[in-house]
């Protein structure tokens, strides 16, 4: 509860006198399209080679402090590397721990907000649905949900609106539609360790007897 | 499998390898019924209340039949004789609805399910919310990386 409160006081912040726009549905969008591990899998940062930890360090440091428009139209076309690299070569002495601190303490805010709808009994279960019902991307569905919910601008929850916040929103426009909400599972990165574990123990042979 | 084929599924939580379904899938095989498509066993691994769950999904293809003739006769044989047909293909080839015919091309059916079974390996579920995804073992980082990343 104290990490759901917390996130209420996010907004833009600074380091190293960058000023950085809050980690938002927009920005967690262009890590999810530039591979940022660091960010999508927290938990699996000491996995992650010191090089390319830095680069993609480097990399949220520029997306969430670059103008905007610039870093929309590079990820869009693809020639993000041209901007990132100057913004890497002037900003070297970027201090890689705290950047790594403030991915961490965003990454906890976001946890705790992050719910998952349980299936009520009785209820139409994906079962009976059309296998070929398409369902709306994440961005979309929460962005959808909250602009609907509160009538504030598709720019404003993509962009502005810190993402601890949106998640908490979101949560509240499942529970106002009655939605049995939960703790969601496991992480991922935990859950594939453990079944490695568990298949490593499994042979073939072993399975024949 | 192609749109509109009825596939029927055959699953249980048992290895492949150890299975019932297995043989009576290899069965179902040597009676003339065949598989929904080019990958017609998902086997995977995930956690369920903390332990491993292994589930063997076959899909069969559900629009065709089979049918049995008895058309061979009633008759009395020695072990040897049985084990002639049994070992002769050209035999069994001749007497196609014979028993001895059934349970030739159930025994090749069978030891070639298991030889392929041999060479698998469970995928392994993750789920994140409603979402899931199947991580073979054997995966690069990089495709561990963008499977996941299609998690959200």
């Amino acid at each position: 509860m104290q990490l759901l409160e917390a996130a209420i006081a996010e907004g833009p912040g600074e380091l190293f006198g960058l000023k950085l726009r809050p980690v938002s549905l927009g920005t967690l969008n262009l890590c999810r399209r530039l591979g940022l591990s660091l960010v999508l899998h927290h938990e699996q940062a000491a996995l992650i080679s010191e090089t390319e930890r830095q680069r993609q360090i480097m990399l949220f440091v520029w997306m969430h402090s670059a103008q905007l428009t610039e870093v929309l139209a590079a990820v869009r076309d693809g020639s993000w590397d041209t901007p990132f690299g100057a913004f890497a070569e002037s900003s070297s002495e970027l201090i890689v721990p705290e950047v790594l601190a403030e991915i961490r303490r965003v990454s906890q805010l976001v946890d705790a907000a992050l719910v998952e709808v349980l299936p009520k009994p009785g209820r139409s279960s994906d079962d009976e649905a059309p296998t070929d019902i398409l369902e709306p991307g994440f961005t979309a569905s929460l962005v959808f949900t909250l602009a609907r919910e509160t009538g504030w601008s598709e720019s404003f929850l993509l962009w502005h609106l810190p993402l601890a916040r949106a998640l908490q929103y979101y949560h509240c426009a499942l529970r106002a539609s009655l939605a049995w909400t939960v703790k969601p599972g496991p992480p991922v990165q935990a859950q594939i360790n453990k079944l490695e574990q568990w298949a490593a123990a499994l042979t073939p042979d072993e399975d024949d007897k | 499998m192609k749109e509109g084929q009825k596939v029927q599924f055959v699953r249980d939580h048992e290895a492949p390898l150890k299975s019932s379904a297995t043989p009576m899938v290899a069965a179902g095989l040597a009676s003339g019924f065949a598989f929904a498509g080019e990958k017609p066993l998902l086997d995977t691994l995930e956690e369920v209340d903390g332990a491993p769950q292994r589930t063997a999904t076959w899909s069969l293809d559900g629009g065709i039949t089979a049918t049995f003739r008895p058309t061979f006769k009633e008759e009395t044989i020695e072990f040897a004789e049985f084990r002639r047909r049994f070992e002769s293909l050209e035999w069994c080839a001749a007497n196609p609805d014979h028993p001895i015919a059934y349970l030739r091309a159930f025994s090749d059916k069978l030891s070639s399910l298991r030889n392929e079974l041999r060479a698998m390996k469970p995928l392994l579920l993750v789920r994140r919310g409603r979402r899931f995804a199947l991580i073979p073992q054997d995966a690069t980082p990089e495709k561990k990386a963008r499977i996941l990343s299609e998690l959200g």
